[in-house]
């Protein structure tokens, strides 16, 4: 479904993603690990379109998407969450999905007819997906950092995506919510039957879930395959696993 | 040829006066982050006490004349620290806007204390002994005093350039420029920085005016027409680039020595135009870094119902509009259109501000477009009005789309700046365009039968589109469109990360915004008979941005009480006062200063702790 060849983008003398390939296929889900500053985020942003490749190819259920803009990719089926929480902090919970919404809907250009009554069934739904539906009219400027998360992963889920990439679903949160949160994550993405990729640092998180772990490491994928293989891989053991 | 190449001379020795003036701006921009409105004054008060220093001084020497030009630009340094210290200091953490609104409350105080000083009429001060003449330049005669205003731009580049480089003062600027943590790292004193450099900005602004003073006559109004031109020309140079000020000087210099042989209508519109290019093809300037901002504070601004109060001011204020003109007062009708249409100005300025987050310093533009419109259709085809008004909205809808393709994608000061710019080249368009605007005098006889201005006719007529138009705004504020809009302020990378356009969304919030205003002005200039240039100028600018801040961005209800506040308030004032620019400048800082939060912010605190 999504298809990343030969990825490559350096920032000044930083060679943060060097020649990265993989792909994720629908229903699957795909974990990237690698220390801090391995190049997770930004390979994120190559392939939601925040970032232009220096080279390297994106390719998206079956078309070749390289270049094209966050917007453009959004309405062709790839969502995202972003590591550090970027909601609509002067909106409620509610109304941050029902612009989403909207604007998946084409109906951006409605100055007429209230947000207020737009896709309230669709935008409900998702809040009790992601177990956010006490919080409906809470400003999302006021939430608590899970309560944040949680709103994310709701927007990443909008518009019946292809594919969704989640940075660090769960970081920040508390221990004891965390695998909760990457449960409702997968359950929803699977559900849609959509692809998911996504990072984390918390390993026992990702050995449950993932079907498929690739690890990155100075911008190089040193190793990918299943939990079981990464977990006994000796170079991830030296490179990764050992620090940690 | 000669006479082209006279031109290009000319041009030059333009651009040095504008280079000293600008690399000032741009110092003090570069260091401590404000865009200094009273940058223009401090070049005006140069000019000012150069006219003084002269006079009282013996005449015909060429060094006591030299002496008294250093003098003044000397004597503006110090005001300026003085300003600096008194002013400026409190407000370095306010947010940009405020900042600004201060400095042009510093404007305002010195323009009275100006005309209290050096009276109204216009000064010609000597000019420099022993340049008087003029010298053969390929058989023209091209005046000795603009060969030595030639040299002195570039002498003054090399000083600075010296300074910045090769001293340790200059190393602080510099780290000052491109890393504010950097100078806390130094362990120096900033705030002696901050002053010293603010002293040299000025004195370069003064010394500029001072040098004009054998070119031109010194006038109340050199500060607000040198500003827009120093604007234009620190954003293309690149805000606290020095030699980039220089090159944006020369090129903008000559675009005016040659389009004022071409076509002298169009060489306003050129320059935003070159502008425009330039901030399109590099976003800061010719020669500016992109600086390392302080984080942006989080957008905590909720757009939600106004509190209690507020909402039965606004119901209040209906009620007694509904009632006006049955009270019998041709005054209390006018002033009654007056707040009107101040409502649907705010409003509009409020729907960029408020959900766009887009600051604009020149939304008087928009609205004297549409009062040009109303006034020129009546002049050359003697429009009936429904047509006229017609034409108003959409005159200066279109506007605000132009506006918004070339400016939108700018982020915070220069989006500020270059609208002030734009407006400004609106108002001087209608200023030499005398032929078809008549100049400062004006249009007269904007009228149409059975709406005299004072008439319950138009006063109802006006109340109910400004009232219509206010809520359709509104409407569209609460309509997905709306959202769109706030979603790309609160967040937008996530707003482009779901699929929303945020470019057009913003052109279109510009093009609405400019309806709004266009139908505020197309019927401000029925409800005076009349239209001035004063329509577009900055003041009026200024003041919708403080009817806004007044009655709050948070809240649709704010601008609206805001409007009915502050006209009542200048109302009063103008009539009891002829000291009013005093009073108001003295108002807005003592605002700033009591509440460098914004008074939104005060207001969300307070009712927060209650
Ligand atoms: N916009 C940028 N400009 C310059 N350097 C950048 C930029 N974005 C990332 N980098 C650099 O690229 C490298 C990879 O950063 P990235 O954020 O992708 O790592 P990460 O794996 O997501 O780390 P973390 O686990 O901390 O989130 C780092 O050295 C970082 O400093
Ligand atoms: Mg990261």
């Amino acid at each position: 479904m999504l298809e990343a060849i030969g990825l490559a983008k350096r920032f000044g003398g930083v060679e943060a993603v060097v020649d990265v390939s993989l792909h994720v296929a629908a229903g699957e889900v795909l974990a990237l690990i690698g220390p801090n500053g391995a190049g997770k985020t930004t390979l994120f942003n190559l392939l939601a379109g925040q970032v232009t490749p220096d080279r390297g190819r994106v390719h998206l259920a079956g078309q070749d998407v390289t270049g094209w803009t966050p917007r453009a990719l959004a309405h062709h089926g790839l969502a995202r969450s972003f590591q550090i929480p970027d909601v609509f902090r002067s909106m409620t919970v509610r109304e941050n999905l029902q612009v989403a919404l909207a604007s998946h809907a084409d109906r951006l250009w409605r100055f007429w007819s209230p947000l207020a009554t737009t896709a309230v069934a669709e935008a409900d739904c998702l809040l009790a997906t992601a177990e956010l539906g006490h919080l409906a009219d809470q400003a999302a400027g006021v939430l608590a950092y899970g309560d944040v998360k949680r709103l994310e992963l709701a927007l990443a889920l909008v518009g019946e995506p292809r594919v969704v990439l989640l940075d660090e679903p769960t970081a920040g949160t508390a221990p004891a919510e965390r695998a909760g949160l990457m449960r409702t994550a997968i359950a929803a993405a699977r559900a849609r039957d959509a692809a998911l990729l996504f990072t984390e640092h918390d390993m026992d998180v990702v050995f449950e879930h993932a079907d498929r772990v690739a690890v990155l490491d100075a911008g190089r994928i040193i190793a990918s395959g299943t939990p079981e293989a990464i977990r006994a891989d000796p170079v991830v053991q030296r490179a990764y696993l050992g620090h940690g | 040829m000669e006479a082209l190449v006279v031109q290009a001379l000319t041009g030059l020795a333009s651009a040095s006066s504008l280079f000293l003036v600008a690399s000032g701006l741009s110092l003090i921009f570069g260091v401590t982050r404000v865009v200094n409105f009273a940058h223009g004054s401090f070049y005006m008060l140069g000019a000012y006490i150069a006219v003084t220093l002269t006079g009282v001084l013996p005449r015909g020497d060429p060094v006591v004349w030299w002496l008294a030009i250093v003098g003044a630009s000397v004597a503006v340094g110090v005001i300026g620290a003085g300003i600096e210290m008194t002013v400026l200091r409190r407000i370095y953490r306010a947010p940009e806007l405020f900042q600004l609104l201060a400095t042009f409350g510093i404007v305002l105080v010195i323009q009275d204390l100006a005309l209290m000083t050096w009276g109204p009429q216009d000064l010609l001060g000597p000019r420099a002994p022993g340049l008087r003449g003029a010298v053969d330049v390929l058989g023209q005669p091209f005046p000795v005093y603009d060969l030595v205003l030639i040299a002195i731009g570039p002498i003054v580049l090399l000083g600075l350039w010296i300074v910045v480089q090769r001293t340790r003062f200059g190393m602080l600027v510099r780290a000052a420029t491109h890393d504010r943590q950097m100078v806390a790292a130094l362990g120096v004193d900033q705030r002696l920085l901050f002053t010293a450099v603010f002293a040299l900005g000025s004195c370069l602004a003064g010394l500029g005016g001072a040098l004009q003073l054998p070119r031109e006559a010194v006038a109340l109004h050199m500060d607000l027409a040198i500003i827009a031109e120093v604007f234009v020309v620190v954003v293309v140079g690149g805000l606290g680039s020095v030699p980039g000020a220089y090159l944006a000087a020369l090129l903008i210099s000559q675009l005016h020595a040659f389009g004022i042989l071409v076509l002298p209508e169009i060489t306003l519109v050129l320059i935003f135009l070159v502008m425009a290019v330039v901030l399109v093809v590099k976003p800061h300037g010719l020669l500016g870094r992109p600086t390392v901002h302080a984080a942006a504070a989080a957008p905590t601004m909720v757009l939600g119902p106004a509190p209690r109060p507020l909402r039965l001011a606004a119901l209040a204020a209906l009620g007694v509009a509904l009632v006006l003109p049955w009270l019998g007062s041709d005054h209390l009708t006018v002033l009654g259109v007056d707040m009107a249409v101040f409502v649907l100005f705010a409003a509009s300025l409020h729907l960029l501000m408020g959900p766009g987050g887009i600051v604009s310093f020149g939304h008087a533009g928009l609205f004297g477009v549409g009062a040009y419109a109303v006034a020129l259709s009546v002049k050359l085809w003697a429009a009936p009005m429904a047509l006229s008004l017609s034409l108003a909205p959409i005159a200066a809808g279109l506007a605000g789309v132009l506006f918004g393709v070339l400016c939108a994608h700018l982020s915070g000061v220069y989006l500020a700046m270059l609208s002030l710019a734009f407006a400004q080249i609106l108002w001087s368009t209608s200023v030499q365009w005398v032929a078809l605007t008549g100049g400062d005098n004006g249009i007269l006889g904007v009228r149409a039968s059975g709406f005299a201005p004072a008439s319950m006719a138009f006063y109802y007529l006006t109340l109910i589109l400004c009232l219509a138009a206010t809520l359709l705004l509104r409407r569209a504020i609460l309509a997905p469109w709306g959202y769109a809009l706030r979603a790309a302020r609160d967040a937008p990378k996530r707003a482009a990360a779901i699929g929303i356009p945020i470019v057009q969304i913003q052109w279109a919030a510009f093009g609405l915004a400019g309806l709004a205003a266009g139908l505020a002005g197309g019927l401000f200039a029925y409800g005076k008979g009349s239209v001035f240039p004063t329509y577009l100028s900055i003041p009026k600018s200024v003041d919708a941005l403080l009817i806004v801040l007044l009655g709050g961005v948070a809240t649709l209800s704010g601008p609206i009480v805001g409007a009915i506040v502050f006209v009542g308030l200048e109302d009063v004032l103008t009539r009891a006062t002829e000291l009013w620019r005093l009073v108001l400048g003295l108002t807005i800082l003592a605002l700033v200063l009591a509440f460098p939060d914004g008074i939104a912010g005060a207001v969300a605190k307070a009712t927060r702790r209650a």
